[in-house]
């Protein structure tokens, strides 16, 4: 459509006005009654408005990066291109919006509810994204994603989510985290995990990223996971379904993955409090507590790093569980002033 | 919350009844506007279907019978408390469920099928960046960062009626760039924008 009529040209003005008022103002009756007034007056006013919302709502998709959004941001020209230059008043405030990660209270685009007190929310406009943590040492917390999914994090455990523009796109840092996710086919739910993308449409999965692997249990459903290639090489990326009742395991070293059946419910149970094992490294072992308390738990010889353990950690009780470790591995446990060390049983001190 | 007492139901209250006809009345004469309104703080229209839902139901559990006119503005300020607490903090799991009579086809075409090819988005970004930067500086916060006009001011160090002109005549700009306007046209037409 085109515009050579003068008064279509002065009507999207005033559309362009009121949605600039209304939007600013929404509180103002006397705005309202206005703005409602000059709408009843011509149809031609309410296809006007609509035509400035619809742009509105096209803005979003036209800068749909941080960055792009920054451009525009420091477009008044004074923001310097190197540290350590000089800057405005308006820069600083900028920089500090752009760099720094605030609190943001009010989210136009998406919000996640966060149940728990101690559980905080993060917003940075690079990323256009929003983080969800859990501290050390406390019980797992429950986030409802605003589609309805829902998230459980482990302790130590971060997790970004960027649902803009029909996407449901979400980070996993170092840690372990529970999805459930709400059925919707035509926005995959992405967990990326390192190189690791894992994809689900209605399921419920569980992500374990360490530092040598990513663990993928699935308790209900199907997902595909996707280990990225190295960049700039054209290979085909490594790819896996994993249905319910199966764990996968990707090692990032040699980009290989094991699949196996597992009990989920047993993978799942950290978020009753409960970390069950079945002949794991004492190493992964040691790793999972040590996201649960501030006491951490380290290796005096390596042997030890690799004696398996099976059974149950109770994380409201790992004293407990240390105390009982000698019974079961030999393992010696030496309480040091701001952790423990636990060291292989020389002949010497053994009975 | 309304009642559902039998004995009260029929004896009748016609006070009860005229609200509810007023209401639907008050929905029919209104739901475009409303939803139109509550788009320009909620950028879906699902999620404005969903608020003007809540706010009639507000108002039909509201204890006084009163004059529609009333009832309009009423209606719209609790739609913008509703919207704007939602903003705060969307917790969707107490969704209210659907009535009937909200069962009312789209607003067509809507403004997410308006055209959003690669190309019209570019034309966005190009019509953008014709403009001057304050104008693109003071448009990017109020609308990315969804920061108060009052807050872009301080930011910028404009008056607020700056602000609110720069914004304003952004989008009006880009809108008739879009529209196949001159750069030359548009810009004129934006200084003659009474501000």
């Amino acid at each position: 459509m085109t515009v050579n009529d003068q008064k279509e040209i002065v009507r999207l003005g005033q559309a362009s006005e009121w949605l600039v008022r209304l939007r600013n103002e929404p509180d103002s009756e006397e705005q309202l009654t206005a703005w409602l007034h000059w709408r009843d007056q011509d149809p031609e006013n309410v296809e006007a408005f609509r035509r400035i919302q619809a742009l509105w709502g096209q803005f979003d998709k036209a800068y749909p990066t941080g960055s792009e959004i920054n451009a525009l941001l420091g477009a008044s020209g004074r923001r310097p291109r190197e540290a350590g230059s000089r800057g405005s008043a308006l820069d600083g405030l900028l920089r500090g919006f752009l760099s720094g990660r605030r609190f943001r209270w009010a989210l136009l685009t998406m919000c996640v509810f966060v149940i728990g007190s101690a559980a905080f929310w993060e917003w940075g406009i690079n990323e256009k994204a929003v983080s969800v943590a859990a501290p050390a040492g406390t019980a797992h917390r429950t986030v409802t994603l605003p589609d309805g999914s829902l998230v459980d994090l482990g302790p130590k455990t971060t997790v970004t989510v960027d649902f803009r523009r029909g996407q449901r796109s979400l980070q996993l840092y170092p840690g372990e985290a529970y999805f459930k996710v709400r059925s919707d086919r035509k926005r995959p739910f992405v967990v990326r995990a390192g190189t690791l993308n894992v994809t689900a449409v209605g399921t419920a999965f569980d992500v374990k990223h360490e530092l040598d692997r990513v663990t993928v249990t699935v308790q209900d459903g199907i997902v595909a996971v996707e280990a990225e290639g190295p960049e700039r090489t054209q290979t085909s990326n490594a790819s896996w379904r994993v249905t319910s009742g199966y764990q996968l395991v990707y090692f990032t070293a040699n980009a290989a993955a094991t699949l196996s059946s597992v009990d989920a419910t047993a993978t799942i149970a950290w978020r009753e409090g409960r970390l069950e094992y079945l002949n794991a490294p004492l190493a992964s072992v040691v790793a999972d507590i040590n996201r649960y308390s501030d006491r951490p738990i380290v290796f005096l010889d390596s042997s030890v790093a690799e004696l398996t353990f099976t059974g149950t950690v109770f994380t409201d009780s790992i004293d407990g569980w240390l105390q009982s470790l000698p019974a079961a591995l030999p393992v010696r446990v030496v309480r040091e002033p701001r952790g423990v060390s636990l060291a292989a049983v020389s002949n010497a001190s053994m009975q | 919350m309304p009642q559902f007492d039998n004995s009260e139901e029929s004896a009748g209250r016609p006070a009860s009844a005229n609200r509810n006809e007023a209401v639907s009345e008050l929905f029919r004469a209104n739901n475009r506007a409303l939803i139109s309104f509550l788009l320009t703080h909620l950028s879906n229209e699902g999620e404005a279907r969903e608020v003007a839902q809540e706010s009639y139901i507000k108002l039909l559990q509201l204890d006084r019978p009163e004059a529609v006119s009333f009832l309009r503005a009423y209606l719209f300020r609790i739609a913008a408390n509703l919207a704007i607490d939602r903003i705060r903090r969307r917790d969707r799991k107490d969704r209210i469920e659907r009535l009937d009579f909200f069962d009312e086809p789209p607003l067509a075409p809507s403004a997410e099928d308006e055209a959003t090819s690669q190309q019209d988005l570019a034309l966005v970004r190009q019509a953008i960046a014709e403009l001057k930067p304050s104008y693109q500086t003071a448009f990017a916060m109020n609308k990315f960062l969804d920061r108060s006009i009052t807050d872009v001011a301080a930011a910028m160090d404009l008056t607020p009626r700056m602000v609110r002109v720069y914004v304003t005549r952004a989008v009006f700009y880009c809108r008739l760039r879009l529209d196949g306007c001159s750069q030359d046209a548009a810009y004129k037409a934006m200084m003659e924008l009474a501000s």
